[in-house]
């Protein structure tokens, strides 16, 4: 099992897990666990299964076999849903959607809406349709919705989508903040480049095999798991 | 002044405008809802369903009503059950519906040949024939359509917003969308003896299309939605009394001119700030 040393139990343990979409295999007997505390990237090229783990995680598909653990509860009788965050890809929100930032953040009971937004700089437009505002803008707006429900694991997927370079670096910066305060961070990343820059550490997975490391041996990890090629490519 | 008059004297013409106010609220709540959903098309295929529905109940002797209720919401849990198995596109099963109401209603003319005048009148509906009865449906599905928007508003919003995260904080999506395809029946059914079965999805869709081109908010899209049913249902309601035109031809014309109009100014203000609105 692939596993990376921490300072608490685990936030999140895949044992043996299988996941088909109909025929096609894509997560074979995986397994890992990452402590609480960590700030991790997955990472891996399209059709690695970083995006059916994370959904796993997260409830929004069942596995086939296998068992899942989050925050030490076993996933199907997991109900604590305050503790866990997620911030979905921009994409993946309805463009049309007519409702403003102050309408999307009142949706959330928990921290003071109004100073989480303070906190993020996005008071100037809570007015405004949040179908109006930039990628890193709506980025920001996500993140807020997430830090309302003040979790313990915050899951994040490909935030890089749709967000300019500076709105990255912004983004992982402020991620690094909240790791630093006890919030275990969970990326789903492809870009090597930015998660070796920012995260701690990564799992780097390829449906059968998952490596854990540090984010400084990324590339490595890579070669490991996918071949000598891939260490040289995917840095955007 | 002869409207008011008329109002004061017709106990139809009441009755038409009291139903007509309870089916535009609940069409304009319901519809936005499913217009941001995606499930535009819905309405459409429950009422087509409904017309399967209406022709079993006049073949077997049953109230039409009620059989056709039964089959709209059998017919709308099958299509939320079937799309959240992602077993087939929304679509095609709303397509799978319509096919399947229409084969019906149709098979069953030909086979009892005598109900086609009661059908036909389902078909394009009048709301100046409704009854008491009609009358206390239409404010009971109004009354079920309010308690749950009341009470659900901050599970539909976020619903609408994006689904996984609502997933993720523990909303029962499933629930809820079952529940609003049961009132989308309902609201179908009560709807299709004012505008008709042929017109019924466009007093669902068309208010909130209206509203999404100049709204500043999601409240204010439900707001402006229904103000836009509600008048289209009232002016088109008393032209139709007063220039005896076909009433749900008459509303949903207004619909559309609306639809029309906020398109048109919802162009005009992004070519006067010189950016996409």
């Amino acid at each position: 099992m692939a596993k990376a040393t921490g300072k608490g139990g685990a936030a999140l343990a895949f044992s043996h897990v299988s996941f088909s979409y109909g025929e096609q295999r894509v997560l074979d007997d995986v397994s890992f666990e990452i402590p609480e505390g960590e700030y991790v990237a997955v990472i891996g090229p399209n059709g690695a299964g970083k995006t059916t783990l994370i959904k796993l995680a997260l409830g929004l598909l069942s596995p086939d076999t296998g068992a899942i653990e989050v925050l030490g509860t076993p996933r199907e009788r997991f109900s604590d849903f305050g503790a866990i965050a997620y911030i979905p890809q921009q994409y993946s929100v309805d463009r049309n959607f007519p409702g403003t930032v102050e309408e999307i953040l009142s949706l959330q009971k928990g921290e003071n809406p109004a100073s989480v937004a303070s906190s993020l700089d996005i008071k100037p437009y809570l007015r405004k349709k949040f179908s109006e505002l930039s990628g890193g803008q709506q980025q920001r707006v996500l993140i807020a919705l997430a830090l309302l429900r003040k979790p313990r694991l915050l899951v994040c997927d490909e935030p890089e989508a749709g967000v300019d370079a500076k709105g990255q670096h912004k983004f992982y910066a402020l991620l690094r903040r909240l790791n630093e305060s006890g919030i275990t961070i969970i990326v789903v990343s492809h870009d090597i480049g930015v998660v070796e820059k920012n995260v701690r550490r990564v799992l780097c997975i390829n449906r059968s095999v998952c490596y854990f490391g540090k984010s400084t041996d990324t590339r490595t990890l890579l070669r490991k798991a996918y071949g000598e090629a891939f260490g040289h490519v995917h840095h955007h | 002044m002869s409207i008011i008059t008329d109002l004061a004297t017709y106990s139809f013409l009441q009755r038409a405008l009291l139903g007509g106010i309870a089916i535009a609220l609940c069409c304009a709540l319901l519809g936005t809802i499913l217009v941001l959903r995606r499930l535009s098309l819905i309405g459409e295929g429950i009422a087509h369903l409904a017309f399967g529905g209406l022709a079993v109940g006049i073949y077997l002797g049953v109230p039409p009503i009620a059989s056709a209720l039964v089959v709209a919401i059998l017919g709308s849990l099958w299509v939320q059950r079937i799309v959240a198995r992602a077993q087939v596109y929304a679509d095609a099963a709303i397509a799978v519906i319509i096919a399947t109401g229409l084969s019906t209603g149709i098979i069953l003319i030909g086979v009892a040949k005598g109900f086609t005048v009661d059908l036909f009148s389902y078909l394009f509906g009048s709301i100046l024939t409704l009854g008491v009865t009609d009358v206390w449906l239409c404010l009971a599905a109004l009354a079920l359509v309010a308690v749950f928007i009341a009470t659900q508003y901050r599970r539909l919003v976020l619903i609408t917003f994006n689904e996984e995260l609502a997933r993720v904080q523990g909303v029962p999506v499933e629930r809820i969308t079952a529940a609003l395809a049961v009132l989308t029946a309902c609201a179908v059914i009560v709807a299709m003896r004012a505008v008709g079965i042929l017109l019924v999805s466009a007093l669902l869709v068309l208010p909130a299309l209206c509203a999404l081109q100049v709204s500043r908010s999601f409240a204010h899209t439900l707001l402006l939605a229904t103000c836009i049913s509600l008048c289209s249902v009232v002016v088109g309601t008393l032209l139709a009394f007063s220039f005896n035109i076909p009433v749900g031809g008459a509303i949903v014309a207004l619909l559309v001119l609306a639809f029309a109009g906020t398109l048109g100014w919802r162009r005009l203000r992004s070519t006067a700030g010189g950016s996409r609105v």
